[in-house]
């Protein structure tokens, strides 16, 4: 009853899952089910207590009258004085129902009715059943004067027809909801009007068991029309709203035992619950539906939606609903040995719930109208004069404003006649409705690979090692860089002299060959010595592997023997016209500045050399350039390449304490340059300059701090910037996958004095997968430097790696 | 004055022309003299760093995983750092949750993109809340950063490729 209506197939657990996606609340919000105010049910048991004539407040049927669609018949008198029906409308009401002969009820005009919230109302109609079993209690057998009730609002009504009651069988019942309309029918006669209910939601159609006709019930939601199939006006018309529900004839009504089938009473097949009636109880209706059994008039119990409609004798729906008490009692069980819950299984059952006091929420939608379901009941239990059980129904929900076509009833009794025993259950709106679980809904993306097949395996990263590689070292190459000037000023200087030849002024004559040889010379070089000689002793030294060249000048024939030819004399081409030209033994002058020029060049050379001794980076920078050999084989023939020495010579006397490394004779290993200049930039730029100073060649490789260097001993400021620069060495190595060669430089670190190569080491370890020495590293860490603030995630480090 | 033979002066011109070109060119060149022109330095580089947890191993192999496929625009495929994002911290000895730091790490790993991702407890038992942040280490900032709470680490296989996909989309 005051369950919540839940989501069709719903399980707990998918409850659960549904929160994510919607909220039980949202669910429900929109599901409407029909419920009752009590206040309304109050009066709705109020009415049906009254006595069957008593005036029923006109506003109280209407009220549950929203939805559905009630033909109003127009009052027909039936052949005999009406028995006083239980369920029978206020004095103006028009559900009268019409002889079967009568005209079509359904041609009349028509309302709509509250949507049939009442689930299939089997026991609703107050189907007599037990009557017809009981043969004798059947009333209606006779009384075919009218079937009752025609529940126009299915359940507040009392629609029930008595049985007995032809008006009922005619009439047709249009119920929202559970309405079960079951008219008895008289044997013999066919149902000449077919009893309609249209409801909203189910139909369920119960055609009297032998009778040619079956009843249709016509329900919205759960609605089902039994017309009696021997009650003359009642031929049933069905509603084919959303489900049919067609009972055969023998099928889902509960045939009374020896009852013919007209007489017994149809009982909706859908809702149990509402067939609940004890079969002891006689409720009003149920003589006056229940046709006696062989009672051709039968009265054709209209189910109402929430009445139990089609008891038979025994058959709890109707005598459940005739109980007071007992109007959830949804299990009555149907007529004894009647087949009446036959239907049962099918979707009505949900729609059904209702009637009774069961819940209307089980059939949320489709009851909707006869919500009042419980009300229903009174009208068929009415009749007998028992208050209808107080179904703790809700009350009705006002029907959606659903509409049918006016042809509806045509169309329905066409389907009804082509498919007599058809049963459709599941209402549509109870399927639609069903919820998707949250978790579908909310269900993350499915994965294209399961997890398993997710193997960290990470990429080896070529980045890394270009990230992270030694940088180009740029000590070894500045050097060379510095040396081309001096290169180039020595061959400079030197080329003044060419003129200067023809300086010896004393015979023009004998001036020929040495301006022959100046000529010859290229350009710069022999000439120098002989300037020296004469003039510039102290050029002297700047060659001093040159041979002297003997000042044979005064003398020298024109062909004068050169002195040492260190060069090849090239054969003497334009000797003569340039000796001429050059000189023409004007005057001194010219060889006079030239000398002075040459004079002055000498100097500076010698003060340049003087200087580069102390000073290392003037050296440095003239070594780089390596001796290319247009500039050292003309100017000095020495075979050994002097730039060497020149640039080796201030090293040892550097007196210089920062580079000792230069000095050290016993460098374990060897580093391409760029490494060292990497290292270098790390630590600051940081000169060596013995590092790079050996120029044996091109590809020498140079000497560097690597990591197996040993960092020098003698400034502590200069072994911080050491251990950092290994440590620099480690990280990148770290970093690069290189653990083994991070640890070599995480000793080095160590070796000079840093904690931090623990740490590192630990980390190096801990990458190798070398638990216990990374644990005792990062102990040694922790125990040299306790206030670091890295300590804590060591600390935790050191957890993770003991397992803890 | 001097009169040089016009062949002699070519000579001489050209040899020192030649003579000062060559020791022009012999020198080494200034950039890798200094060694600031690191190529890769200067290429931009979208790192991913492996996610490390202890107390949620699947979670971080998961998200990992997930992070290694990730794209950014503008860049390549990632590199997937070798070492962890806290053992670069510890290395560098920046270990905390800053801007800096994490700018100092992407430094270290030559990265001008860092993608990275933190797994952490969640609030509930046994919930897990992953953070994968984008990092630009240019601009020395957060680009995007994005958690979720998973409620249990199984879980997080199955959703974490929103989470990285959420932090690098476009």
């Amino acid at each position: 009853m005051s369950n919540k209506p839940v989501p069709p197939g719903s399980t707990p657990t998918e409850e659960l899952v549904e929160m994510e996606a919607m909220d039980l609340d949202e669910w429900e919000k929109d599901q409407h089910t029909p419920q009752a105010n009590d206040a309304k049910l109050a009066a709705l048991v109020k009415q049906s207590a009254e006595a069957p004539p008593a005036p029923l407040p006109p506003a109280q049927p209407r009220k549950t009258q929203t939805v559905a669609r009630v033909v109003a018949k127009p009052p027909v008198t039936p052949p005999g004085p009406p028995p006083p029906t239980p369920g029978a409308r206020a004095p103006g009401a028009p559900p009268v129902a019409p002889p079967s002969n009568g005209p079509n009820p359904f041609d009349g005009p028509t309302m709509r009715n509250a949507g049939a919230a009442l689930p299939v109302k089997r026991g609703d109609a107050a189907t007599p059943v037990s009557r017809l079993a009981d043969g004798a209690a059947t009333p209606a057998g006779g009384v075919p004067a009218r079937t009752p009730a025609i529940s126009r609002n299915t359940t507040n009504r009392a629609a029930t027809p008595v049985g007995g009651t032809p008006a009922l069988g005619p009439k047709a019942t249009q119920a929202i909801g559970a309405v079960t309309v079951t008219p008895a029918a008289p044997a013999p006669a066919p149902p000449v009007d077919p009893k309609a209910t249209q409801a909203i939601g189910q139909i369920t159609r119960a055609p009297a068991a032998a009778a040619p006709d079956p009843k249709r019930t016509q329900a919205i939601g759960a609605v089902t029309v039994t017309p009696a199939m021997g009650v003359p006006g009642s031929a049933t018309r069905t509603a084919a709203a959303l489900r049919d529900l067609s009972t055969p004839a023998g099928g889902s009504l509960t045939p009374a035992a020896g009852t013919p089938a007209s007489a017994r009473p149809a009982t909706a097949p859908t809702a149990p619950s509402s067939l609940s009636s004890p079969p002891g109880a006689r409720p009003a209706s149920s003589r006056a539906a229940t046709p006696a059994a062989g009672t051709p008039s039968s009265t054709r119990p209209a189910m109402a939606p929430g009445r139990a409609a089609t008891p038979a004798a025994g058959t709890p729906s109707a005598i459940s609903a005739a109980k007071p008490g007992a109007p959830a009692s949804r299990t009555a069980t149907p007529a004894a040995g009647v087949a009446a819950p036959i239907r049962t299984g099918t979707v009505p059952t949900r729609t059904a719930t209702p009637v009774g006091g069961v819940p209307a929420a089980t059939a949320p939608r489709t009851t909707t109208s006869v919500g009042g379901a419980p009300s229903t009941p009174p009208r068929a239990t009415l009749a007998a004069g028992t208050p209808i059980a107080k179904a703790a129904t809700p009350a009705p929900e006002e029907s959606e404003g659903w509409s049918l076509p006016d042809d509806f009833d045509e169309v329905a009794a066409q389907e009804w006649k082509s498919t007599p025993a058809k049963i459709d259950v599941a209402p549509p709106t109870a399927q639609a409705v069903t919820p998707v679980p949250a978790e579908a809904a909310s269900s993350p993306e499915p994965q294209e690979e399961s997890f398993a097949s997710l193997a960290f395996t990470p990429e080896p990263t070529a980045a890394h090692a270009r990230a992270f590689g030694p940088q180009p070292t740029p000590v070894a190459a500045a050097p060379v860089v510095a040396e081309a000037p001096v290169e180039a000023a020595a061959v400079v200087v030197p080329e003044p002299p060419a003129p200067k030849a023809p300086a010896p002024p004393p015979a023009a004559p004998p001036l020929q060959p040495f301006v022959t040889q100046s000529s010859v010379q290229p350009h710069s070089q022999p000439i120098q010595p002989i300037m020296g000689a004469q003039q510039l002793p102290p050029v002297q030294p700047m060659q001093p592997a040159a041979p002297p060249i003997e000042p044979t000048y005064p003398r020298a024939p024109v062909r004068a023997p050169e002195p040492e030819p260190v060069f090849e004399v090239r054969p003497q081409r334009h000797a003569t016209t340039d000796s001429h030209r050059a000189i023409g033994g004007r005057s001194k002058k010219p060889l006079l500045i030239i000398g002075g020029v040459v004079a002055a060049i000498g100097i500076v050379l010698l003060i340049a050399l003087t200087r580069g001794k102390d000073e290392t980076k003037p050296v440095a920078k003239a070594l780089p350039t390596d001796p290319t050999p247009p500039i050292k084989e003309p100017v000095v023939t020495p075979p050994d390449p002097p730039t060497d020495v020149a640039v080796t010579d201030p090293v040892p006397t550097d007196p210089t304490p920062t580079d000792p490394t230069p000095t050290d004779p016993t460098p374990t290993t060897k580093v391409p340059g760029r490494v060292d200049g990497r290292i270098d930039g790390k630590t600051g730029g940081i000169k060596r300059p013995g590092t790079g100073k050996i120029r044996g060649g091109t590809n020498t490789p140079v000497e560097t701090g690597g990591p197996s260097d040993p960092i020098g001993e003698p400034v502590a400021a200069d072994k911080a910037a050491k251990a950092r620069a290994a440590y620099n060495v480690g990280n990148q190595k770290l970093f690069a996958g290189d653990a083994d060669g991070a640890i070599v430089a995480y000793r080095q670190v160590i070796g000079l004095g840093s904690s931090s190569g623990y740490r590192g080491l630990g980390l190096a370890y801990a990458q190798q997968g070398d638990k216990a020495n990374a644990i005792a590293a990062f102990k040694k860490y922790l125990s040299s430097s306790p206030g670091a603030k890295d300590v804590p995630l060591i600390k935790k480090r050191i957890e993770a790696l003991q397992g803890k | 004055m001097l009169h040089l033979h016009p062949s002699v002066t070519f000579d001489r011109g050209a040899f020192l022309s030649f003579l000062l070109i060559g020791s022009m060119g012999c020198g080494p060149s200034a950039p890798s003299a200094t060694g600031t022109a690191n190529p890769v330095e200067t290429r931009k580089m979208f790192v991913v760093v492996p996610a490390e947890s202890d107390a949620f191993p699947l979670a971080a192999r998961a998200t990992t995983e997930r992070l290694r496929r990730a794209r950014v625009k503008g860049f390549q495929e990632p590199e997937v750092s070798k070492v962890s994002l806290e053992v670069v911290q510890l290395s560098i000895e920046c270990v905390e949750p800053t801007p800096t730091c994490y700018e100092a790490v992407g430094k270290e790993l030559s990265a001008s993109q860092l993608l990275f991702a933190e797994i952490d407890p969640g609030p509930k038992r046994d919930q897990v809340k992953v953070t994968v942040t984008l990092f630009d280490v240019e601009g020395r900032k957060r680009k995007r950063a994005v958690a979720k709470i998973f409620a249990t680490e199984d879980d997080v296989p199955f959703g974490v490729a929103d989470v990285v996909s959420e932090a690098t989309k476009p």
